[in-house]
């Protein structure tokens, strides 16, 4: 008997069942098909229950969603004392927790950054920066890059991989031009003609595996983005809250974007809530008709409770220092297993915390995320490479449990190559 | 909640355990040097802002705490002829209290003696002496940082913590005994010194004077003549009502100069007094005199012998609780080893003033030792050129660049 409060469960194998019948019957099959049949339960810190009880370390994060770790007590109690004043909010009027987390925003954003409009989702985040790109420049046309994941609404899933544009007729290839990732020839040619509204990128594209981008590449793009009157969108979605060292990976490379999008561990992982940061060039429509985009759960005021504790968590120095150290022990470690196995673990992707290991073979990934499962660690490959595992440590991590991780990443990867080149493909 | 301090100290701890001697002497010479520099500086700027104690001593102790301690605790140390490699291994974090009687000495001593021993430093300061304190580590821990010490090695916090080994510089209550073979007029300055630097500040200053019967009036008179000035019984009772209103000791008064104190007190002295001596009956618990007094205050009892002189000094740490230190001024040296023997402290100062001890931590408290043994009968190989530490040779950590920067020199 598993007993939720409100609900309850016989079994595991009642779960999967009805998660079948009442929910996603593709994707419940999927992962048991994966050799992965996790249901999460209990989740503290860098670690998860499957419901059989067994302990995970969580080094997907969602992405960065549990950045500082699953129910941070920190964020915890801000969002208990909050819930004790505030509810979701009212959208349609000046908030003091939404004009507190635009402000926090503001001051750790880069120079270019003046104003803030806040979604509920990640989606809903880039369809408000593609929205304001276009109102600015009175231009549509929209350019991401081959393999681009940026969400799945309306305008975001336009800008993104086939598979998920089409399967709802999304696909707007008018309107929404890709080229492929480090080519800055395609990229003058496609902004040449003048009349794109946005260049959108992930400053590490994350779904696609973490390819770095090569150097000077973003640089050249932003600069072809002033030459042609289009905006720089950075999508941080993945890449900010301190993941590469800095609060925002855009500033490594010294670009002021016009536009940021942050989401997922915004808000630690407790309350859903994104935001698009903005120059004043792109947030001229809140001068105009600030009713522009309207969302009722958008900034909701307990969402921005836990986003301005969050942010205060993480602009910490002391954090800062800590996401030093942790790359630093990875890139290590990581190098060391490479060192064992370098025709298998064939490239390391890593920028601070956000890091990708790409293995030799179609779907490598997936065979060292089944290994490292059974090695009681959860990480995940990139769905538009599954050669290339997505390996993601938090930002709050102590130096045994990254020990632990190596040496189980170390078995893993071994296994998965003897089960690889086997051709135990599933 | 600890804002994570603790949990990046431990990384910068780790980090730091491995390194080698060479640059642990190098990084221990840097802090060394920067801590030399700021000495007085530091130290008025310890006055100005505790109103306590007197900038020249201060800087003088400053100076001395911040001497480059160039003691090996790095490498291992080798016994050929018992088979054993010893392994020195850092505590990991050193938490130390540091309080506003002595503060940048403290400091430069408990955040030298971690980084010698590779050891991480989180310094908790007094309050009432929290910016010269702060001011004293940030600049030992950006020394130490430019020379190659891992980032946030010192660290400072208000917040309460606790960690691996935690410092405390209370003071102790310090005995000092002159038994009749003395050298009455050398005993007598030597304390008159020491009780006057930095009005008493110091945890190793002494708190109780014992004179052997046959001695006693000829050591006061000594002590007259170096700036001593003896209080009746009135005035006893005068000074205790001052410095003692509720039992406790006045705040005000700490680490005050004698005259000022006197005049409080309501006390006609000469200006250039630098102690008072209150002549005590007993030495008991419920005689606050009898106890540590961070100011020039001493109190002073006779006892007939040398024996009943040491069963005063043990009364003198049992009331007072832990001590650092006694001072024992003879010529016998049966005496001086029975007054070791007797008192239940780290320290004997023979003929010479309590504020010459090491009040601070010895290194050796910082450091485990992890013994390599072989068996009796099988032979030991050389380990003359071998060491497990290495040092890296950039900033620690390395700033996370991108993998595929050309920067990158990995």
């Amino acid at each position: 008997m598993y007993d939720y409060g409100t609900f309850s469960f016989e079994s595991k194998s009642e779960v999967l069942a009805r998660a079948k019948t009442f929910w996603n019957p593709d994707k419940t099959r999927f992962w048991i098909d994966s050799g992965v049949d996790l249901v999460i339960d209990r989740r503290e810190g860098y670690f998860l229950w499957d419901m059989s009880s067994r302990r995970l370390i969580d080094m997907h994060l969602n992405g960065g969603t549990y950045n500082l770790g699953h129910r941070n007590p920190e964020v915890m109690e801000a969002i208990s004392q909050g819930m004790a004043h505030f509810d979701i909010g009212n959208h349609h009027f000046p908030s003091v927790a939404r004009t507190a987390l635009a402000q926090r925003l503001v001051e750790t954003a880069p120079p270019s950054i003046s104003k803030v409009a806040f979604g509920s989702g990640g989606g809903e985040a880039i369809d408000i920066a593609l929205k304001s790109a276009r109102h600015a420049t009175g231009r549509r046309k929209i350019i991401s890059i081959i393999k681009a994941y940026h969400g799945h609404t309306g305008l975001a899933v336009a800008t993104g991989d086939d598979r998920f544009a089409k399967l709802f007729l999304a696909d707007r290839p008018d309107e929404f031009i890709q080229v492929p990732f480090g080519d800055i020839d395609a990229m003058e040619h496609a902004l040449a003609r003048g009349d794109v509204a946005a260049v959108i990128m992930e400053t590490i594209p994350a779904t696609y595996g973490f390819p770095l981008p090569p150097p000077g590449y973003l640089e050249a793009t932003k600069q072809l983005t002033e030459r042609y009157g289009a905006l720089y969108i950075a999508d941080e979605v993945q890449t900010g809250l301190m993941r590469t060292g800095e609060m925002w990976a855009i500033t490594k490379h010294g670009i002021d974007p016009d536009i940021i999008v942050t989401g997922k561990g915004l808000s630690g992982g407790m309350y859903p809530i994104t935001a698009v940061l903005l120059s004043d060039r792109a947030a001229r429509w809140l001068d105009e008709d600030g009713f522009g985009h309207i969302s009722t759960f958008g900034g909701a005021e307990l969402g921005c409770v836990a986003g301005v504790k969050t942010l205060e968590i993480t602009t910490r120095p002391e954090v800062r220092s800590m996401v030093h150290y942790i790359a630093d022990l990875f890139a290590d470690g990581l190098r060391r297993v490479q060192a064992d196995h370098p025709d298998w673990l064939v490239g390391i992707r890593q920028n601070g915390v956000v890091i990708g290991l790409e293995f030799d073979h179609p779907e490598g990934a997936k065979f060292v995320m089944r290994e490292l499962y059974e090695n009681g660690v959860w990480a995940i490959f990139s769905t538009l490479d599954p050669r290339v595992l997505q390996f993601k440590p938090g930002i709050l991590l102590g130096r045994d449990l990254c020990e632990d991780v190596l040496d189980r990443l170390e078995v893993a990867v071994g296994r998965a190559e003897a089960a690889a080149r086997a051709g135990a493909s599933r | 909640m600890s804002g994570y301090l603790l949990e990046r100290v431990r990384w910068a701890a780790a980090a730091y355990a491995d390194y080698d001697r060479p640059t642990v002497a190098a990084i221990v010479a840097a802090a060394s040097a920067a801590a030399c520099t700021a000495s007085e500086r530091l130290a008025a700027a310890a006055v100005a802002e505790t109103r306590m104690g007197v900038a020249a001593d201060k800087a003088e102790r400053n100076r001395a705490c911040a001497l480059a301690k160039q003691d090996d605790f790095v490498s291992p140390r080798i016994d050929a002829s018992r088979k054993v490699v010893a392994l020195p291994r850092p505590a990991g974090v050193v938490v130390a209290h540091v309080p506003a009687t002595d503060p940048v000495a403290a400091v430069y001593s408990t955040v030298l003696s971690a980084l010698m021993t590779r050891n991480a430093a989180v310094v908790v300061p007094d309050p009432r002496a929290a910016s010269c304190i702060t001011e004293a580590a940030e600049l030992l821990a950006g020394a130490a940082v430019n020379a190659g010490a891992p980032d946030g090695i010192v660290q400072v916090t208000e917040e309460p913590l606790t960690a691996d080994v935690e410092v405390t510089h209370s003071p102790g209550n310090v005995p000092v005994l002159v038994d009749a073979t003395a050298d009455i007029s050398a005993a007598a300055r030597r304390i008159a010194d020491s009780k006057a630097f930095d009005n008493s500040l110091l945890p190793t200053s002494e708190s109780v004077l014992i004179a052997e019967g046959a001695i006693a009036d000829a050591l006061r008179t000594a002590i007259g003549d170096c700036g001593g000035r003896l209080l009746d019984e009135d005035e006893v009772r005068r000074l205790r009502g001052y410095l003692f209103p509720d039992g406790h000791l006045k705040a005000e008064a700490v680490g005050r100069d004698a005259a000022w104190i006197a005049d409080q007190a309501g006390l006609r002295v000469a200006p250039k007094t630098r102690v008072l001596v209150a002549p005590l009956d007993l030495v008991i618990s419920e005689e606050p005199l009898a106890h540590a007094t961070p100011a020039p205050v001493l109190g002073m009892v006779t006892a007939a012998d040398a024996d009943r002189g040491i069963r005063a000094a043990r009364a003198v740490v049992r009331i007072g609780g832990p001590a650092h230190a006694a001072v024992v001024h003879s010529e016998n040296p049966g005496v001086v080893a029975d007054f070791a023997a007797h008192l239940p402290v780290r320290q004997v100062a023979v003929n010479a003033g309590g504020n010459s001890l090491d009040a601070e931590l010895s290194p050796h408290q910082l450091l485990t030792w992890t013994r390599i043994a072989y068996a009796a009968d099988a032979p030991m190989p050389s380990f003359a050129d071998v060491s497990p530490w290495r040092s890296p040779t950039g900033p620690v950590p390395a700033y996370p660049r991108a993998s595929n920067d050309p920067e990158t020199s990995r």
